[in-house]
């Protein structure tokens, strides 16, 4: 059943930051939902229509009962996910991180797949993936690196 | 595309790194942090690396370190010759940076011992120029001596010595100064520069204030030098100082990533990692390098107790040991070495003949001593054979004083140690020995009538053939001593 629950919560969710986040918003709506009195919320707008997205059957899997103990085993898978590091020379926005996010679940036919987004300016442009410890490089800067003799070479035709 | 394997920081506490990722990682390779901070793998388990860092910087959650293509290693070559630097190889003496380190061939810091079938026999004695070492407790080409003791019991001064007097051998000297503070390390330098030994020496240090992996990597550092210059040939001292730092460090080490204390609160493997460290010295075939490597590890004692797991490890697996005292160092015995409990398990056999005699009759000497020096507590009239043995056990005692900083020819350290038991010393006393010992050394160095015993003492059969000699001399003898 818990795996159930994480693949309905990764159905929309494409980076480890924001699956972190999403399990606290979750945790704390729950408990409100469960144990709590009041029905405000001091959630963003985003995290509630996130929220109503899973659908009333989602949240009848929850119960007084076994909550804690739902949300304590999804803890432990999330920390069991080993995410495809992505490097990039700019800083992303959530709907940009959502968008390649998707693209890399549709290449490397990972339905599941979690991104772990990084910056790193000295790459130039382009991108730099690191999957269970290989670091591959596919930016300008590596590109400029494979072809450095090339190019000095060039530039010293233009020298007078 | 360019591929590399990397690995992300999982947990740090001081200078020990846990990491994720690495998947081909092998034990003593290299990693190197995103801000250029390096460190080695020290162990491996299923899921995690441990990196011990010998960089100091920031390590902090996530960070990226990235595999390096070379080992835990030196570059090593002559080069080093009269140079200071530390385990790394990063020159401490100020005398600039080593421009060849870079292109010289790469050593392995950690390398398993050579074995049986690269070894030979130790046959060739090494002199110290130290009356007691060479003729009571003789040293191999290729031995492993414990030299252990209290603080200021003068093993430093000693080892010094033992160094100085290593000139026109042809013996490299490596010494490795570990976890010593810093000021003890210029010290050194200026004390072996001073007497002309630092041209055939090499100095490995690191000081109290670095960081426990470096300390804990000196002696491999120094040790693997030592293998570069045996493998050319050459004969090596080779001096630890000291290995009781180093298995502090190591527990240090262990502790801090969580292996089960033992007895001390030492690791399990503590044994190991000295015993793995020494087993590299030896005397070795000409199909192996054909030089030797004599090891003196030093082991400060507290309270001259021997009996505690890093003494008794030592012990184990050393071919013998020196025992400084500070109460003899204080009554002016230089070196302070405890004649009866030191031992030299190899060094024997490189004696020659006649030396070896000599060193059984003295040892027998010494002990007859001991036993009437406790008779002569209970009764006041000692026999006229006892009294002599007593007085040549004092003259002899004054005969092995050496001021530091001076090296005495085997063959002088033989005929003096001879005279003791002649007719000639028989009722003089420990100040006539005092006064005329420079004296006596000179005028066998140089007297017409007493250099072709000097010059031919190896034509003598038995140490009994050589003290009549040096009976017939007597008048000599006794001239020169007016």
């Amino acid at each position: 059943m818990d795996q159930q629950i994480l693949t309905t919560i990764l159905n929309d969710t494409f980076t480890v930051t924001q699956l972190k986040h999403r399990l606290v918003m979750l945790k704390s709506y729950l408990t409100k939902k469960l144990f709590g009195t009041s029905d405000e919320t001091n959630l963003e707008q985003t995290d509630l229509n996130w929220l109503s997205s899973l659908g009333e059957a989602f949240y009848q899997k929850f119960t007084k009962d076994n909550v804690y103990q739902i949300l304590n085993d999804l803890q432990t898978q999330t920390n069991q996910i080993v995410p495809l590091t992505i490097y990039l020379p700019f800083e992303v926005e959530q709907s940009s991180s959502a968008q390649i996010g998707s693209f890399a679940r549709t290449s490397f036919n990972h339905p599941t797949l979690l991104l772990e987004v990084r910056y790193d300016p000295t790459l130039i442009a382009g991108c730099a993936l690191s999957w269970k410890g290989i670091y591959r490089d596919y930016s300008l800067k590596a590109k400029i690196e494979d072809k450095k003799e090339e190019i000095l070479t060039t530039f010293k035709s233009f020298l007078r | 595309m360019n591929q590399q394997e990397i690995g992300y920081v999982a947990s740090s506490r001081d200078f020990l790194v846990n990491l994720d990722g690495l998947p081909t990682i092998h034990i003593n390779d290299m990693v190197e942090s995103d801000q250029g901070l390096r460190g080695w793998v020290n162990s491996l388990s299923a899921d995690t690396i441990e990196v011990l860092m010998v960089d100091e910087g920031n390590i902090f959650p996530k960070q990226l370190f990235k595999r390096l293509p070379t080992r835990l290693g030196i570059g090593v070559g002559d080069f080093l010759m009269g140079r200071a630097i530390n385990s790394l190889g990063i020159p401490i003496d100020g005398k600039g940076p080593l421009s060849k380190m870079k292109s010289a061939p790469l050593m392995e810091l950690e390398q398993a011992a050579p074995g049986i079938d690269s070894r030979q026999f130790i046959d060739r004695q090494f002199l110290t120029g130290i009356t007691l070492i060479d003729t009571l407790i003789p040293l191999g080409r290729g031995q492993r001596e414990l030299v252990m003791g209290d603080a200021h019991s003068g093993k430093t001064e000693f080892l010094i010595d033992v160094i100085v007097n290593q000139k026109g051998t042809g013996v490299i000297c490596i010494y490795a100064s570990i976890g010593k503070p810093a000021v003890s390390v210029r010290n050194l330098i200026d004390t072996l520069g001073a007497n002309g030994a630092l041209e055939y020496t090499i100095i490995i240090a690191t000081s109290s204030s670095e960081l426990a992996p470096l300390i804990f990597l000196t002696p491999k550092t120094a040790m693997t030098i030592a293998q570069y210059f045996q493998s050319k040939g050459k004969d090596v001292l080779l001096v630890l100082d000291d290995m009781g730092t180093h298995a502090k460090i190591y527990r240090e080490i262990a502790l801090l990533g969580n292996k089960p204390p033992g007895k001390e609160s030492y690791p399990g493997d503590t044994f190991y990692q000295q015993a793995h460290l020494l087993e590299r010295a030896g005397n070795f075939l000409p199909q192996a390098g054909g030089g030797s490597i004599t090891a003196l590890p030093v082991l400060e004692l507290n309270l001259s107790d021997f009996t505690t797991l890093i003494p008794t490890n030592l012990m184990s697996t050393t071919d013998g040991h020196l025992l400084f005292k500070s109460n003899l160092y204080s009554q002016g015995q230089r070196p302070a070495i405890d004649i009866a409990l030191s031992v030299s398990r190899v060094g024997r056999q490189t004696q020659d003949r006649l030396t070896n005699m000599l060193s059984l009759r003295i040892r027998s000497l010494l002990s007859s001593a001991q036993d009437l020096e406790t008779i002569s507590r209970f009764s006041s009239e000692l026999s006229a054979d006892s009294q002599l043995i007593l007085r040549r056990r004092d003259l002899l005692l004054e005969m092995l004083k050496q001021d530091p900083l001076t090296a005495i020819p085997l063959s002088i350290q033989v005929i003096l140690l001879s005279l003791v038991f002649t007719s000639f010393l028989g009722n003089k006393d420990r100040s006539f020995v005092e006064k005329y010992k420079k004296v006596l050394i000179e005028a066998f160095l140089k007297q017409p009538k007493l250099l072709p015993i000097t010059k031919f003492l190896d034509k003598f059969k038995s140490d009994e053939q050589l003290i009549r000699t040096l009976e017939g001399v007597e008048p000599v003898l006794a001239k020169i001593c007016q």
